[in-house]
């Protein structure tokens, strides 16, 4: 989206310097604000007395530190990086609390779903920090001293401890909200305030920051004046690249995106098993669930039926389309299928349909002029496959295809590529004798008359015609194979293909038949 | 009124009548083509197969037409698949290939030979207009069920073939056409129970015209 309002600036007066255009001809002036939160550790936990002194602690190399603390630590002496066992020196009503990274994690998305709203380039900086690109967005909020009036009331809102920085590249407002400098309000400015940066807002790894302080290397402005071959080699390719990204070379960061869960529930008064009323509060549900996924411009593929019981545990019945879908027909179809087939436990009190796996929708391009009744074949051919795979299992609906092999029952295979045209391998056995229409899964065994004729069906003898057709395959297959085949015919008119072994046993086995 | 006029009356059905036409599929056998009012199978309708015994010939019948039905494109017709639900044994591609049947037309589900699994496939695959033809084999078959599919095979113009069990003659069916087949010294007993628009009889089909029928 970005790119999109990006586009427009061409035509601004200041794309339009040559100078701009030179420096970057396809990076358009890009504003980003970092949000540091220094006390996530603590605040994702949350302590609900404020008064009492907290503090977060982590384990390193078996010493426990303390990373994070309250203003009430604060107010007694202790600081991040102490010793826990220092820290209780200082207060012995200390609560120390263990880091959480889940916790910190999921808060750290709550609060970028929060600030999505100013921009929809919203991306997760870990452990603690959001990084919002909003040059799309100054024009509708008046300016950047808008906009982070506005995150800072949000962000109070939140009870969350922050810093923040607005800068022309992401890592320089990342850099500089950790250390808690003031914004780069031009570009021209951007490396002078970078280079009072401190090292420790880089967040390097302890060891790269140790040998650039033996190096005598205190700031980020320090290490931009070291040769640059010499830093990549004793420093590192990686960090020579982050601080040409702090400067303003290219930047790909990856956009948080929400994952959207969408329920939608009835709750009944009193419990029910009445089949009918259940599909009729699935086909409401569908059309709840249904109107939330178009205002979002989402579909899915696939839902939970969610049945809950008075003292048992839910039932969950989870429907799978063939691909991500918004269609009524599809929903309703499904759902109506399952329910008919539901074996429940007890009495159902509510039901819930549950979308996880939503994706956007991108629309195809239709016709102008098409018939409102008329069905798309694709469409329909998709949805019969996906209500017979739903009933009847994925395995048991195929198609089939010929391979070159000698031994019968390997001379075909299925697939499930359904859409798709195969082209068929050129028919060698045009040249072979006639294959039976009917084969045997498993050859079956057939008795045998005192004189070795075969026989089916209640034991009558069958006829057996004369030249047999020898089907072989080497030692080098992998199911060694040496059989004669005929055909015979019963006495009640079924004509067979059946063989006789000719490896371990001579047992006569009935293949196929020739419908 | 003239018994002339009384007859032509829109709601009195004409036995006998192969002046209405209704889409057919060439059977590939010459003398059963002469028989069938129109020249062949009943192309939108239901049709029951009687068989006691599996491979006496009942799918070598069909052969021809299957091959003339998927060479033609699947545009021009109501739909793409043939479809096979629960047959007896597995359908052995490389003999259908052979037979000229297009591989990729073909679509097969195993549905349990549970009371009414079948029957549901079918009305699914009618229903969905995706089938030109549909081959269906069924222990039980309920009158209702039937008369239902006999309806969903007129509206969605498919060839619907429902192979049943001996026990069935015992049963009326609202199918366009039933037939039974047996087995004869020189090939296939073609028994015609009951026919829209022609009277019961019996067409025998020899094995040599089995192996020459047209594709």
């Amino acid at each position: 989206m970005s790119q999109s309002l990006g586009i427009p600036t061409l035509f601004s007066g200041d794309a339009q310097s040559p100078r701009s255009q030179a420096h970057a001809p396809d990076r358009p002036n890009k504003v980003w604000i970092a949000i540091y939160f220094p006390r996530l550790s603590l605040e994702a936990i949350g302590t609900k007395n404020s008064d009492q002194a907290a503090v977060v602690t982590e384990t390193r190399g078996g010493q426990v530190y303390v990373i994070a603390v309250n203003d009430a630590s604060v107010a007694i002496g202790i600081q991040p990086g102490m010793k826990l066992s220092a820290a209780f020196g200082l207060s012995a009503s200390l609560a120390a609390l263990e880091r959480r990274l889940d916790a910190e994690r999921s808060r750290l998305e709550e609060l970028a779903v929060a600030v999505n709203r100013f921009t929809p380039i919203v991306s997760l900086e870990f452990p603690a920090a959001l990084l919002l690109e909003v040059s799309g967005s100054l024009k509708l909020f008046d300016g950047i001293a808008v906009i982070k009036e506005r995150l800072r009331v949000l962000l109070q809102a939140h009870r969350m401890t922050f810093q923040m920085c607005a800068a022309p590249t992401a890592l320089a407002a990342l850099w500089m909200a950790r250390c808690g400098k003031s914004d780069v309000s031009a570009e021209r400015t951007l490396i002078g305030q970078l280079a009072e940066v401190p090292l420790s807002a880089t967040q390097w790894p302890h060891k790269t920051r140790v040998l650039l302080k033996n190096m005598g290397v205190r700031t980020l402005g320090d290490c931009m004046r070291l040769p640059r071959d010499g830093f990549a080699r004793r420093i590192g390719r990686a960090y020579l690249q982050e601080l040409d990204w702090a400067r303003g070379g290219r930047d790909l960061r990856s956009v948080f995106e929400p994952a959207v869960s969408l329920a939608v529930k009835i709750e009944l008064d009193n419990e029910t098993d009445s089949l009918s009323l259940l599909v009729r509060m699935g086909r409401k549900l569908v059309d709840r669930l249904l109107e939330d996924l178009r205002l979002r411009q989402l579909r899915v593929s696939s839902f939970d039926c969610i049945f809950r019981h008075i003292g048992h545990v839910d039932t969950v019945e989870c429907i799978r389309f063939s691909e991500p879908t918004r269609q009524k027909e599809r929903f309703v179809g499904l759902l109506e299928d399952r329910f008919e087939r539901l074996q429940l436990v007890a009495p159902v009190i509510a039901l819930t349909l549950q979308a996880d796996s939503t994706e956007p929708d991108i629309a195809r391009p239709g016709s102008l002029f098409v018939a409102n009744n008329s069905v798309d074949p694709e469409s329909a051919e998709r949805s019969l496959v996906e209500r017979l795979q739903s009933r009847f299992g994925v395995e048991n609906l195929y198609r089939m295809d010929c391979v070159d092999e000698h031994r019968p029952e390997a001379a075909w295979m299925k697939s499930t590529g359904f859409l798709e045209r195969r082209r068929q391998p050129p028919l060698r056995m045009e040249s072979l004798p006639p294959r039976p229409l009917w084969l045997l899964q498993v050859p079956q065994r057939l008795q045998v008359t005192a004189d070795n004729v075969p026989c089916y069906g209640g034991g009558q003898p069958l006829s057996v015609d004369r030249d047999p057709e020898r089907i072989e395959n080497g030692w080098w297959g992998d199911g060694e194979v040496l059989r004669d085949y005929y055909r015979a015919a019963s006495v009640h008119g079924e004509r067979l293909w059946i063989f006789q072994e000719h490896r371990s046993s001579r047992h006569w086995y009935l293949h196929g038949l020739f419908g | 009124m003239s018994t002339k006029t009384s007859i032509e009356h829109p709601q009195i059905w004409q036995g006998f009548d192969s002046g209405t036409a209704r889409p057919t599929h060439i059977t590939g056998f010459k003398d059963l083509d002469a028989y069938l009012p129109g020249g062949g199978w009943p192309a939108a309708a239901l049709m029951e197969i009687i068989v006691e015994r599996h491979g006496i010939g009942e799918l070598s019948l069909l052969m021809p037409a299957m091959a003339r039905l998927s060479a033609a494109s699947a545009l021009e017709q109501a739909g793409r698949w043939i479809f096979w639900i629960s047959p007896p044994f597995i359908p052995y591609a490389p003999a259908l290939a052979r037979h000229g049947v297009d591989l990729n037309r073909v679509l097969l589900v195993h549905a349990p030979m549970a009371r009414s699994a079948s029957l549901w496939a079918m009305e699914q695959a009618l229903r969905a207009q995706s089938c030109v033809a549909v081959l269906a084999w069924s222990r039980h078959a309920d009158d209702a069920g039937l008369r239902r599919l006999q309806l969903a095979a007129e509206q969605s113009h498919c060839w619907t073939v429902l192979f049943r069990p001996a026990e069935a003659l015992m049963q009326r069916s609202p199918a366009a056409l039933r037939i039974k087949l047996a087995k004869t010294a020189t090939g296939t007993r073609v028994e015609i129970l009951k026919c829209r628009g022609a009277r019961p009889g019996i067409v025998d089909i020899r094995h040599d015209d089995i192996g020459n029928a047209e594709h």
